[in-house]
């Protein structure tokens, strides 16, 4: 255990630059679980949720632990707090980013948080059920589908639901349903992935040919304004993601990932080793990538369109990466970091 | 030709032409049916338990989506554990839930029926090893229940009906016998359910037909054939049964405990009798006569 924090540490503290000069400098790094901080009232100063193989947790910016905990069957996090739920649930427990308990509601099926914390919503176990409750357990609404859901992006305002038939449901802050999109089905109609955006949806749906849609919203209603057949055939969900700055749209494809300019069109590639594990981008626009390479992963981080900045072997087969303020957040089994990336 | 799929719509029976699913599974014992109450919706397939199992598709088919948990991500909390999605002749698609995990041959993108598509597991939410078989009519737009396109199942257990209740008011009140009704329009519930062949406890099951009579006039009645997609009037979207549109709260008072419908109530002396049927044929009835005050 020592030597592989020790290996990875030495990773980081002895970087090999690739392309431009790049290079990380660790501020922090412990190993979770670990000792957590003393309680401290709820809300109490910016600390950030965090993966680490099986745990979870929040982390304040200078590296003192609020909370840690092995998640039991799956997690749900927030900003402000999480719901840690077991396989078989019949509450959802609201607990504050110092794990003390908020609000306790009935609930059926699996929770499902927006990225504040105050929305929380149930998705049924066979997903053809999506509910929105309030912290009363009362259901705001539902909406009921007659095949499983099989993406969800979440806005303030919105809620885009992928579905199994090929049909992406945009609803409202009422649930109710405010535009149906159907891409051009393909041979074997499916939604495979989906990213929301304020002003923005991009979709990726379809078998033989596997096509992504980008559409914006002008009036009240999303229109198609380009579409990319990717030439892939993923048959599961695939990452579909707007980037920090606003500036570009990453999609998994078969190879890895792809990036698109979306002021302008261009695209590239960013092959990868295998499968994509993690990925994470900052407003100065950087884009961080965990990918699995055999029996660990690597960490790539670049510049969209730029050739790569940095790149790196890890002994993890599991990754997570997070932005926070320029720094990355690093988490692997047993272990979170805290890095600056700087160049020069 | 079963009795009850003689009640499908024309459109869905011809849609599954006979013979053409089999089992995924060499020993079926079915532990739960189709529409049955989990909480707050409908039970969307049919369980099969039957221990540890391979499982193999209902016809030959192409993937259309897969999940592996522990190793695929997922924006949605996947309660359905490893699945898989398959394409079949006719736009029929029929979804295998809570496979053991690494069960599944992620390669292959297409079943013709020779190999397992996975083994019976209990990943997802599942109380125990089960496999959740979901059958979905994409030109219908609708999932229907796999017992009406599957073949027959050996049942000789007649479904239970055990108490039927009145509410005029707030609560139900059992009806029994010497009791008297006010007159008016009331609406009828029922307790009843459905039991397993295979073991000697009362382990629940929903039957797929209810009717309500009075005076040996029907009523009421339901199937669970099958579930669509219906806009509520607040502009969400619910399931709700094929035959009758009526959601998930129209038709469950709690697990077992079913909303019929209304009857009207004029003074003197009356019967209520309930059926039900399970897929096997099975039946049952029972009278509940009661007198009418004024």
């Amino acid at each position: 255990m020592l030597a592989f924090v020790l290996g990875i540490l030495y990773l980081f503290l002895f970087p090999q630059p690739s392309g431009r000069e790049g290079y990380f400098k660790p501020v922090w790094s412990r190993g979770i679980p670990g000792p957590q901080a003393a309680a401290r009232a709820a809300g109490q100063g910016g600390a950030a949720w965090f993966k680490a193989g099986r745990h979870f947790g929040f982390v304040r910016p200078e590296g003192e632990l609020q909370y840690a905990a092995e998640t039991l069957h799956g997690v749900a996090l927030s900003d402000a707090g999480f719901i840690n739920y077991p396989r078989v649930a019949d509450n959802f427990v609201f607990q504050d980013t110092g794990g003390g308990f908020q609000y306790g509601v009935r609930g059926f099926g699996y929770p499902l948080l927006d990225s504040s914390g105050e929305l929380l919503y149930s998705v049924s176990t066979d997903l053809t059920e999506l509910k929105r409750l309030d912290r009363d357990g009362e259901v705001l609404w539902s909406a009921g589908f007659f095949v499983p859901i099989t993406t969800l992006s979440l806005s303030r305002e919105e809620c885009a639901a992928g579905l199994l038939d090929g049909t992406l449901k945009l609803l409202d802050a009422r649930g109710r349903i405010v535009q149906d999109f159907i891409p051009e089905p393909g041979r074997i109609p499916v939604i495979l992935g989906a990213a929301l955006t304020p002003g923005r949806l991009a979709v990726l749906s379809g078998i033989d040919p596997q096509r992504l849609s980008l559409l914006e919203r002008r009036g009240g209603t999303y229109a198609p304004v380009a579409e990319i057949l990717t030439g892939s055939d993923l048959r599961r969900e695939a990452l579909v993601r707007f980037t920090a700055d606003g500036r570009f749209l990453a999609y998994e494809t078969e190879t890895g990932l792809a990036l698109r300019e979306l002021r302008h069109g261009a695209g590239a590639p960013l092959p990868l080793p295998g499968r994509l594990l993690a990925l994470s981008s900052s407003e100065d626009g950087l884009l961080a990538v965990g990918a699995r390479a055999g029996r660990g992963s690597v960490l790539r981080i670049l510049r969209p369109l730029d050739s790569p900045l940095y790149s790196r072997s890890l002994a993890a087969e599991d990754l997570f990466l997070r932005f926070l303020d320029g720094s990355l957040l690093v988490g692997f089994p047993g272990r979170l970091l805290r890095a600056d990336y700087l160049e020069g | 030709m079963r009795p009850t799929l003689l009640a499908l719509p024309l459109a869905l029976v011809l849609a599954f032409p006979a013979g053409g699913f089999d089992w995924p599974l060499e020993k079926v014992v079915l532990t739960a049916t189709f529409g049955e109450s989990r909480g707050d919706h409908f039970h969307s397939g049919v369980d099969l338990g039957g221990g540890e199992q391979e499982v193999r598709p209902i016809a030959a088919g192409e993937v259309v989506f897969s999940y592996e948990e522990g190793e695929d991500r997922s924006s949605v909390p996947v309660g359905l554990g490893s699945f898989l999605v398959l394409e079949h002749q006719g736009r029929v698609r029929s979804i295998y839930g809570h496979l053991e995990a690494g069960s599944m041959p992620r390669a292959e993108k297409s079943f013709d029926g020779s190999k397992p598509l996975g083994r019976v597991g209990a990943t997802g939410y599942s109380l125990g090893k089960h496999l959740h078989l979901v059958i979905i009519d994409s030109e219908m737009r609708s999932l229907i229940n796999p017992l009406a396109v599957l073949p027959p199942v050996p049942d000789r257990q007649t479904p239970v009906i055990k108490e039927l209740f009145l509410r005029s008011g707030r609560e139900p009140v059992a009806v029994k016998g010497g009791m008297s009704f006010r007159q008016g329009t009331t609406e009828v519930l029922a307790n009843l359910y459905d039991l397993r062949e295979d073991v000697s406890y009362a382990w629940r099951m929903a039957p797929y037909r209810i009717s309500l009579y009075q005076d040996g006039r029907e009523v009421a009645g339901l199937r669970l054939d099958g579930l669509h997609e219906k806009l509520k009037r607040d502009g969400t979207p619910e399931l709700a049964l094929l035959e009758s549109d009526r959601g998930f709260s129209e038709l469950f008072e709690s697990e077992w405990l079913f909303r019929l419908g209304e009857v009207k109530l004029v003074p003197g002396q009356t019967t209520l009798s309930l059926f039900a049927a399970d897929y096997a044929g099975n039946e049952s009835s029972r009278d509940f006569p009661l007198t009418v005050t004024e």
